[in-house]
């Protein structure tokens, strides 16, 4: 569903004249081939990347070199742009920056009237969209009146309202209370078993993403490895290299594994008490 | 500076004359006694009154009823606002708000009303930066926008810092940081804490941060304060988890299961590698005695 082909993009082009003034690409001959339906982590550090690549997947930015196919429209030809802008959507930090209706159902009725969803389906769509992510908050309800949580869960209804074929969530949780993010993630993945969608999530936190199908670790503008992530845990320099630490249960049972103590891949407190009381 | 809060209640709603305040209150009945020096961590859902108690600490705000006291003077009912200029604030996703087109301007900013001369004014930013481990240097002329998001934070944080704060408060300050960045974030702030016997109150989301380097907590839940005490017995409270949906972090619950099972000193947490030898001597020790 997106191919990405020796993509390399700087922000600001290397002045011509100019070529070693110091200017490094945001990406660097980066190839990422996506499936439909699968669920990818884009992991690194601040400014290794990620962020970027996930904006050239819809079109905000384009490669400066290199080609980026979503669904085989080219998004450097300006006709593909309105499909896969309609095809590719983000979910960003704060949920405030995205939102423009004085209403729920307004700011989820705003996207569907951009893409000339048909008027008189825009309301049953706004409720299927609600319900889906489990908001409890009727349509007429100032989005003022949501919580952070809250707010997150309608950006997510808004987007996923356009029958995305690809979400992307860029750091999606990280305003988010501990209690709100797990509803989130939660959330998330029920929604993912009614809708089938592409997800890119990005974050710095891996506990949200060991149930990815995939991981894809960024460093300076490159993809230094892509796995699953039972294949990548095990090599903890490498993820440290890219400012990720695993959960402390993952990191306890790598450590037993590698006495040779065998240890339950879910560890938790539980399993603990059971490997020690028994 | 020693920081007192005397029953403050708060409410966005007016006061009317000669009637009771009214509500929705967004902060009430606070009371709250914090020495110099402190690593306090404040904790609680989005909308529980977080920010709203901070702003009240910075004097953005001031309390409906009752009042906040910096060492010993109401800054509103002496009329000497410039107290508040004591405690530093850094909202969250500082970075947002740079805005010079070099480093060193963008820090010198709250430097301006001063009146210094211009090497006056490059001492202190001199020593800023120094603190906020960025070369001076090598970064001075710098474009704040061209640097990564861990190296702006360290300049929205140098041009609080810079102004020689007693008290610095942050909210969210690792929000969206990877981890170096966050672990040279709390560097930062504990030998400021240490070298400059400066106060240190954030907000945080995240437990584990808070086990790691608060030395008190608050947990604030619908404008109160809940709890108030050392993070690591608040958060293995079962009461107080439960209130707050909250999870015990992992590295307690360990070490709580092994201290148990005997071996670990009281007054430690350990880490994973710590627990891992712990497990594996406790393991070996039994297949001997079978």
């Amino acid at each position: 569903m997106i191919d990405i082909r020796n993509a390399t993009f700087y922000y600001n082009e290397p002045d011509e004249e100019d070529e070693d003034a110091g200017h490094k690409p945001a990406l660097s001959h980066v190839s990422l081939n996506i499936p439909f339906g699968e669920f990818v982590a884009f992991l690194g550090r601040n400014g290794s990347g990620k962020s970027s690549l996930s904006r050239l997947l819809n079109g905000i930015e384009l490669p400066t070199e290199g080609t980026v196919l979503v669904e085989g429209h080219n998004t450097s030809e300006r006709s593909s742009l309105p499909a896969i802008r309609r095809a590719v959507q983000i979910v960003f930090q704060n949920p405030e920056n995205q939102q423009v209706g004085i209403t729920v159902g307004e700011d989820i009725a705003f996207g569907l009237s951009n893409i000339g969803w048909p008027q008189e389906e825009i309301a049953s769509r706004i409720a299927w969209a609600i319900q889906l992510v489990g908001l409890e908050a009727d349509e007429e309800r100032p989005v003022s009146n949501l919580s952070g949580g809250e707010k997150q869960k309608l950006a997510l209804a808004s987007v996923l309202a356009l029958a995305p074929r690809c979400l992307i969530l860029d750091e999606a949780t990280s305003m988010l209370d501990p209690v709100a993010r797990r509803q989130f993630v939660e959330t998330l993945h029920e929604v993912r078993k009614q809708v089938p969608f592409t997800l890119i999530y990005i974050t710095h936190h891996l506990e949200e993403v060991t149930g990815a199908d995939r991981w894809v670790l960024f460093r300076s503008g490159e993809i230094i490895a892509e796995g699953t992530p039972a294949k990548l845990e095990q090599d903890t320099v490498l993820l440290e290299n890219c400012g990720l630490e695993l959960p402390y249960y993952h990191r306890l049972a790598g450590l037993l594994r590698q006495q040779g103590i065998s240890v339950p891949a879910d560890m938790n407190e539980q399993k603990l008490r059971d490997l020690l009381c028994t | 500076m020693h920081i007192k809060l005397n029953d403050v209640t708060f409410t966005y709603s007016k006061r009317r004359r000669n009637k009771p305040l009214a509500g929705p209150f967004v902060l009430q009945h606070l009371g709250l006694s914090v020495e110099s020096g402190e690593m306090l961590a404040i904790a609680g859902k989005s909308g529980s009154g977080k920010s709203t108690f901070l702003q009240l600490l910075k004097g953005f705000l001031a309390p409906s009823e009752g009042t906040v006291e910096l060492d010993a003077t109401d800054p509103h009912l002496s009329r000497r606002p410039q107290v508040f200029d004591r405690v530093g604030f850094i909202f969250q996703y500082p970075e947002h708000q740079l805005f010079s087109t070099t480093v060193f301007e963008d820090i010198a900013f709250g430097l301006q009303s001063a009146k210094l001369t211009a090497e006056e004014k490059e001492v202190k930013v001199r020593a800023a930066m120094e603190a906020v481990q960025l070369d001076y240097e090598q970064f001075k002329d710098r474009s704040p926008f061209e640097l990564s998001g861990g190296e702006k934070r360290r300049v929205a944080i140098a041009g609080v810092v810079v102004l020689e704060p007693e008290v610095l408060i942050l909210d969210e300050p690792t929000a969206g940081l990877d981890l170096q960045s966050r672990t040279s974030l709390f560097d930062l702030l504990h030998s400021m804490n240490r070298q400059r016997g400066m106060t240190v109150m954030w907000v945080s989301h995240q437990l584990e941060e808070i086990l790691e380097h608060a030395s008190r907590l608050i947990a604030l839940k619908e404008g109160q304060f809940l709890a108030d005490g050392h993070p690591t017995d608040l958060l293995s409270d079962p009461l107080l988890l439960e209130a707050f949906g909250w999870e015990e972090p992992p590295a307690l619950a360990v070490t709580r299961l092994l201290r148990k099972l005997g071996s670990v000193p009281s007054n430690e947490i350990l880490s994973p590698q710590e627990a891992a030898d712990t497990i594996t001597k406790l393991l070996s020790s039994r297949q001997i005695s079978v």
